[in-house]
């Protein structure tokens, strides 16, 4: 690490014959949106207008190889998440290699998470296909802890007779708030969690013709829940892994994009001294987008997620509760359909309506409320416009 | 009409042959199915004078961001709805304009880099190109060779 500080001080300092460059882009975009029949966005099925999401990001670039990058954001998504400002990313962008055929470059610091599709900037809205990603892999609860990390990202490119290779690997630590703990908790714990580490690699393929992309990725991470001399928890630990299987295709009307999840918990105690639970859960997504023109295109998607794929239909955990949760808690089925309008350059309309059933990948399983609030068929939708620059 | 008379006073002022000195056109691309050839134009100060397809995929993907000078790159590209445009993507960088843009604007957005600038005519976008130290482009290969006999003219 010593060494790792040195060579960039070194390069900081290093006189060369490029002109430092400074460079500012952002973006703002403001919606409405509901939740009928779930919290999951709004209370009491309310129309609202907590969909925003800014963010301004600059780059400095010292030389050649060696650029300092941030970026600011605001989000508000409703219930999705804790609402205010964030420090999306902040690291040091070295190139190790950049040629014809190779381009190596290292992240230090807060870096983003370049492991699945949509994951490096999910919260940029014209990055995306909806505002609402496939909850099976870009589960909100999870988000500000799958976003990014603080730590270190490698990503190399190579150009080889094969096709186009991405090799992606990270080793970081995020921290978690209150909001999250209470996300997968209740919002009876008291206590603070933590994680020890995200450690993760992706190898993405294209080949020549560049209109197929496969991807391949593992995650795996530990948490820890400290529980405080009030709370209704012990202190608990959780361990997790995520394979995720990514694919695009691409033509000149219409594309395709799938990613297949699956997710293994390991979780002890927290409950009482003995619990232990040891689940896997699977799920996935695959879209479709059309170009109508190609300022106007539609999506179509379905999303699954099974939270123990020993128990699709969450018969079991309904057992095991004394009924207390119903069966629709154990999976969540989405079909979603999206229009998108190019209004002029920088300017987008983006419109997208959820039909759900069940309520798997809604947060706070434990909390009373939550069971009560969320029925079996539940929708959501939202309408955003967005300007980027 | 304007753009055209202020490139070529742009010419005239600094005396160059377009063709021998000002666009160093490197790579000629075949037409297929579309109607022109198009030619890759660099600013003077950019040494390389040839350019293999992949590493045109490189810079306008954004992969390489330098020169071998340590000097920056700056990437100029037509409206993403322009033919023209679209041609570009397809014959030479296999893939679509909204392909492109997105990766663009993940790179942008994720802190790995900046976006091409957009210019709305081959004009605009050769002005541009010739004005800016490390600027890369592209253009019809007759758009390009009659500025040239042009500027040949103007300079005689």
């Amino acid at each position: 690490m010593k060494k790792i500080i040195t060579s960039v001080l070194i390069l900081l300092l290093m006189p060369v014959a490029t002109a430092q460059q400074m460079s500012w882009h952002g973006y703002i975009a403001q919606g409405i949106t509901q939740s009928s029949g779930s919290h999951f966005i709004t209370d009491n099925d309310a129309v609202t207008s907590e969909l925003t999401e800014m963010g301004i990001n600059g780059r400095y670039q010292f030389n050649s190889s060696l650029a300092l990058v941030g970026q600011l954001v605001y989000l508000d998504g409703g219930n999705r998440y804790e609402q205010g400002n964030r420090l999306d990313y902040l690291f040091l962008d070295w190139t190790l290699i950049e040629n014809e055929l190779i381009s190596t470059h290292l992240h230090l610091g807060r870096y983003k998470n370049h492991h699945w599709l949509y994951s490096a900037t999910r919260d940029v809205p014209h990055t995306r296909e909806t505002a609402i990603l496939p909850q099976s892999v870009y589960f909100d609860s999870f988000r500000d802890i799958a976003l990014g990390s603080d730590g270190v990202l490698l990503q190399s490119e190579h150009q080889t007779n094969l096709g186009q290779w991405q090799l992606n690997w990270s080793l970081g630590r995020s921290s978690v708030s209150k909001e999250q703990t209470q996300a997968f908790l209740g919002p009876m714990a008291k206590g603070d969690s933590k994680q020890d580490f995200v450690h993760q690699a992706s190898i993405y393929w294209q080949p020549a013709s560049l209109n197929w992309r496969l991807g391949a990725s593992y995650l795996a991470s530990d948490f820890v829940y400290e529980a405080s001399p009030s709370d209704n928890f012990i202190d608990g630990s959780t361990d997790v892994e995520r394979y995720v299987l990514s694919l695009q295709y691409f033509s000149e009307k219409w594309e395709l994009s799938a990613e297949l999840l699956q997710e293994r918990r390991d979780n002890r105690g927290a409950i009482s001294p003995t619990f232990r639970q040891y689940l896997i859960g699977e799920g996935g997504y695959v879209q479709a987008r059309y170009l109508l023109s190609p300022a106007v295109s539609s999506l179509v998607r379905f999303d699954t997620y099974d939270v123990n794929r020993d128990d699709p239909d969450g018969i079991k955990l309904n057992q095991q509760t004394d009924g207390l949760v119903p069966a629709y808690f154990g999976y969540m089925n989405t079909v979603a359909v999206g229009l998108r309008w190019d209004i002029a350059n920088n300017w987008r309309l983006q419109g997208e309506h959820h039909w759900v059933e069940g309520a798997g990948r809604i947060n706070g399983v434990i909390d009373p409320t939550v069971i009560s609030s969320t029925k079996k068929h539940w929708q959501m939708w939202s309408i955003q416009l967005m300007y980027w620059f | 009409m304007a753009q055209m008379d202020r490139l070529l006073t742009v010419n005239i002022r600094t005396s160059i042959y377009v063709l021998n000195i000002l666009i160093i056109w490197c790579f000629m691309f075949m037409p297929h199915a579309y109607g022109q050839t198009l030619t890759i134009v660099t600013n003077e100060s950019v040494n390389q004078v040839s350019f293999s397809q992949s590493e045109i995929r490189q810079i306008f993907s954004a992969r390489k961001q330098f020169w071998d000078d340590g000097s920056k790159i700056t990437v100029f590209v037509l409206e993403p709805s322009s033919m023209l445009h679209k041609q570009f993507c397809k014959q030479n960088l296999n893939m679509f304009p909204y392909q492109l843009e997105r990766l663009w604007h993940q790179i942008t957005y994720s802190g790995q880099g900046d976006p091409p600038l957009i210019k709305k005519s081959q004009a605009a976008m050769i002005e541009a190109v010739l004005s800016t130290p490390g600027a890369i482009g592209y253009a019809e290969d007759g758009f390009v060779e009659q500025l040239s006999d042009k500027a040949r003219e103007e300079a005689q």
